[in-house]
């Protein structure tokens, strides 16, 4: 930013923009053929979007177009548009993404998941977007609810749900090619084939590879392959079954950070390297019964494998997860939603040094049972919804997540909406039984022992609390405006820090060695508050402005003496974003789409605040080929968009451009 | 800090400038039709389309699409008969008393009974008929829409046509959710 040409630059996308608006001329749904038709979404009656307008939580929805629109390369890259997220790139292919704050490489208060599967990871607590993707066409929507959602979907989903949902078999028939190549992608290629199976079925298959460069050569390279199948089957109008599996193998390189170990040169600057895969297997039975009552039940087996191949460590965990749940209309005025669960995840570990867990296996389990009534109080003006949820869990016990919200609606165009909740977070199991090495000192005249710095687990470690109040307001001013006011305070208790012990020499460690620890407790408390204000302008039938600001402000403070913040340090999360997006379509079948962010500086790691352009400019010749030009982070060569992370370091984000061709048949 | 704020002012502006110019010039023809007809409305032009009628003769007369029971559309149809249907003039008839000169059909009546009145009497000319209500295709029509994941998709009885005189073409029957044949 340091250019004073930048400013013009700056400017004169502005003024090009400008003038392709003025070229831009209505559509008519009369120029669509059948296919199209098919896949356009009747907005009027869609219960989804009524239910986005008149719900009692802060939710965004991100829709394939979007997605497309965006030029979205991964799934980390489909969220930066949303109102109250953090999406920081922490490298080539490590994200920090949170709501309402506490961002971190380990994110731990979101709860991510895909298809109902929860991604979110129990040893690390987060979600590892490297291992997050499948073919972004396939992806019907992703939405995003910030705020406590832990009375439906359980603990960790403290700050925000991501639920990232594919699409109906039906919807994705016939095949897709697709390819992507640019600077920084090196190549992204896809296929999907999908048809009818027996008079009530649709299955697709699908695969994809990706290979991605490093940032400013600092070696964090990306490598990628996936693929998988989604079978949905009819039985009759009233029952369905959905199947879905997929695999996946990678290798997510990182750049040189100092590594402890145990010999010389005890701390060396090394490429932190890691080996993801994994897979899953799902299965959801729906039953909707005559009296307008919907069953569900569902399974989910899911194998991830992490192996850290520079810390000589990997984490293996099997998850076995069932869920059932019943949605039923008593009487005119009570929507009841009631269920249970059982989740059982098995964890074994390679240890290594420097990081391992003791013991190196462990099952945990999990028992839920929740029930949730939304009351009509006065038909189509008053909603109550009250609800808990009732949770088991091996680590920190009975759990109890209970919400209350009151949505107003004095008429069909305005939503006002107010919501308390309850949400914890359970700590992962790194804080639980990790020994995690961070510096070695190496021995010296009078001390013959190396002495190692680190994080050692805690096995009373105590669920993370908050209590949050929402307070919501949604207006449509008329058919193409509409926006969204969401105002948070959330007050945290037993927040995860670290306290430093005395040292001595460690029990049981081989070689033998003094240990000076921090061990993990729940020795902080504070509060985050903050305003997400959003707005969608439908300017013509070809245009769509879209906008977002977001304030988060975060305090907290220690109450057992002497801990360190350090697991949730402030100077972490922009207290400042503001976004816009314009979606334009133009004559020709040519589209063209620009997203610009303004991130505030981030102190805890002395970055300052950056603004970036992307652009789009996409062309269908035919209904098969879809051809895009996308630019991303136009406006400088390279800018950090986060920093460190314990074990691993952050790199520049550069500007980048990507050619994607699309083959749909 | 400042800077980069600078900087996404400054294109702000620009857009916003390019915003005011467009709403200016947009024109405004937009109104309050419920978005879920005018996809149908987009529909019954395109089953038109791809259905071939046995008359070649009456190519160069208008094409006349008639609604039998409440008119949901609104104007939807306005910029179809604006457009005109592949070089002819489209003519909408609301609740015609008689069905002569319709070439498609769009029956919006919840009755079960007078829908198969309505069906009897289009059995006597050449029509498509097109309903809007669940089961349209079971009790003799042409083309049902159904509802689908927020979708309006639409199910297809080739029979029915068949016996009307009426092809319906391919790409109809391809994307049909459900073709209904008669042995």
């Amino acid at each position: 930013m340091r250019d004073p040409d930048k400013i013009t630059r700056t400017a004169l996308v502005g003024l090009l923009l400008f003038a392709v608006m003025a070229k831009a001329r209505s559509d008519s749904l009369f120029d669509l053929d059948l296919e199209q038709l098919g896949r356009i979404k009747i907005t009027s009656l869609s219960k989804k979007e009524e239910s986005v307008f008149d719900a009692s939580a802060a939710v965004t929805v991100v829709t394939q177009d979007d997605i497309r629109r965006l030029g979205a390369a991964n799934i980390p890259e489909a969220l930066r548009f949303v109102p109250g997220l953090q999406v920081a790139r922490v490298d080539g292919n490590k994200w920090a993404i949170t709501a309402r704050g506490f961002s971190s490489l380990f994110a731990n208060k979101l709860l991510v998941l895909i298809d109902g599967r929860s991604v979110y990871n129990p040893i690390f607590s987060g979600a590892w977007w490297d291992a997050q993707d499948t073919l972004l066409e396939d992806i019907d929507r992703i939405e995003v609810i910030r705020g406590p959602g832990a009375t439906l979907w359980g603990a960790n989903a403290v700050n925000g749900i991501i639920n990232i949902i594919t699409q109906h078999a039906r919807d994705t028939s016939g095949g897709l090619l697709s390819a992507a190549a640019g600077t920084e992608e090196r190549g992204i290629a896809g296929g999907r084939y999908g048809g009818r199976l027996g008079e009530e079925g649709y299955y697709r298959i699908y695969g994809k590879y990706l290979n991605r460069d490093d940032l400013q050569g600092a070696g964090d390279e990306t490598e990628a392959g996936r693929g998988g199948f989604r079978i949905d089957q009819n039985f009759g109008p009233r029952a369905s079954l959905m199947l879905q599996a997929e695999g996946y193998r990678g290798s997510s390189d990182g750049a040189r950070t100092s590594i402890a170990s145990l010999s010389p040169p005890f701390n060396a600057f090394l490429h932190n390297d890691m080996e993801p895969s994994g897979a899953h297997l799902l299965g959801r039975w729906t039953h909707r019964t005559a009296g307008n009552s919907l069953a569900m039940l569902q399974f989910f087996y899911d194998y991830t494998d992490r192996d850290f191949q520079t810390l000589g460590f990997t984490a293996r965990s099997d998850v076995v997860d069932l869920e059932a749940q019943h949605e039923v209309a008593v009487g005119e005025r009570h929507d009841i939603v009631w269920g249970g669960g059982y989740r059982l995840a098995r964890s074994t570990f390679d240890n290594g040094f420097p990081l391992g867990m003791s013991p190196d296996e462990r099952n945990d389990q999990v028992f839920n049972l929740f029930a949730q009534d939304t009351i009509t109080l006065v038909p189509e003006r008053w909603r109550l919804t009250l609800g808990s949820k009732f949770e088991h869990n091996d680590i920190t016990g009975f759990e109890v997540q209970p919400n209350i919200r009151l949505a107003w609606t004095p008429d069909d165009d305005h939503t006002f909406w107010g919501s308390i909740g309850r949400a914890v977070r359970v700590p992962g199991i790194v804080a639980v039984d990790g020994l995690v090495n961070l510096r070695v000192q190496p021995p010296a005249p009078g001390m013959p022992l190396p002495t190692v710095f680190g994080f050692r687990g805690n096995t009373d470690h105590e669920a993370e609390e908050l209590l949050a109040y929402e307070l919501g307001y949604r207006a449509r001013l008329n058919p193409r405006f509409y926006w969204d006011l969401a105002l948070f305070y959330h007050d945290f208790d037993e927040l995860q820090g670290l306290l430093a012990t005395p040292c001595g020499l460690e029990r049981n460690a081989q070689p033998p060695r003094v240990l000076c620890p921090q061990i993990f407790n729940n020795g902080i408390e504070g509060e985050a508050y903050g305003v997400e204000l959003s707005a969608d302008w439908r300017v013509g039938a070809t245009w769509r402005l879209q906008g977002g600001y977001t304030f988060t402000r975060k305090d907290t403070r220690a109450v057992i003496t002497g801990t360190v913040v350090s697991a949730t340090p402030e100077g972490v999360d922009p207290e400042h974003q503001i976004f816009l997006r314009s979606s334009l379509d133009l004559p020709r079948n040519l589209s063209f789409d620009m997203g610009l962010r303004y991130v505030d500086d981030l102190p805890a790691f002395a970055l300052s605040s950056y603004f970036t352009v992307d652009a789009r400019l996409g062309w269908r010749p035919s209904k098969q080929w879809e051809l895009a030009l996308v630019g991303k982070n136009l406006v400088e060569d390279a800018h950090p968009e986060y920093g460190p992370q314990v074990f691993f370091d952050a790199t520049e984000v550069e500007r980048s451009v990507l050619g994607t061709v699309t083959l749909s048949f | 800090m400042l800077r980069p704020l600078a900087h996404f002012l400054l294109t702000l502006a620009g857009i916003g400038g390019a915003a005011a110019g467009r709403a200016l010039a947009m024109d405004e023809t937009e109104t309050l039709r419920s978005p879920e007809y005018s996809v149908k409305a987009a529909y019954l032009y395109n089953f038109a389309k791809f259905t071939e009628w046995p008359d070649t003769g009456a190519e160069s007369e208008a094409m006349t699409f008639c609604i039998a029971g409440a008119d949901p559309f609104g104007d939807a149809f306005e910029a179809l008969e604006e457009k005109g249907f592949l070089g002819r003039p489209v003519v909408v008839r609301r609740a015609p008393p008689d069905l002569h000169g319709c070439r498609v059909l769009f029956v919006n009546e919840p009755d079960a009974v007078r829908r198969a009145e309505i069906l009897l009497r289009a059995g006597n000319e050449t029509i498509l008929t097109v309903g809007d209500q669940e089961g349209f295709i079971d009790a003799g029509g042409m083309i049902g829409f159904v509802i689908a994941d927020d979708r309006v998709q639409f199910e297809a009885n080739q029979t029915a046509a068949e016996q009307a005189g009426l092809t319906l073409g391919a790409r109809m029957l391809e994307l049909a959710r459900r073709v209904k044949r008669q042995p």
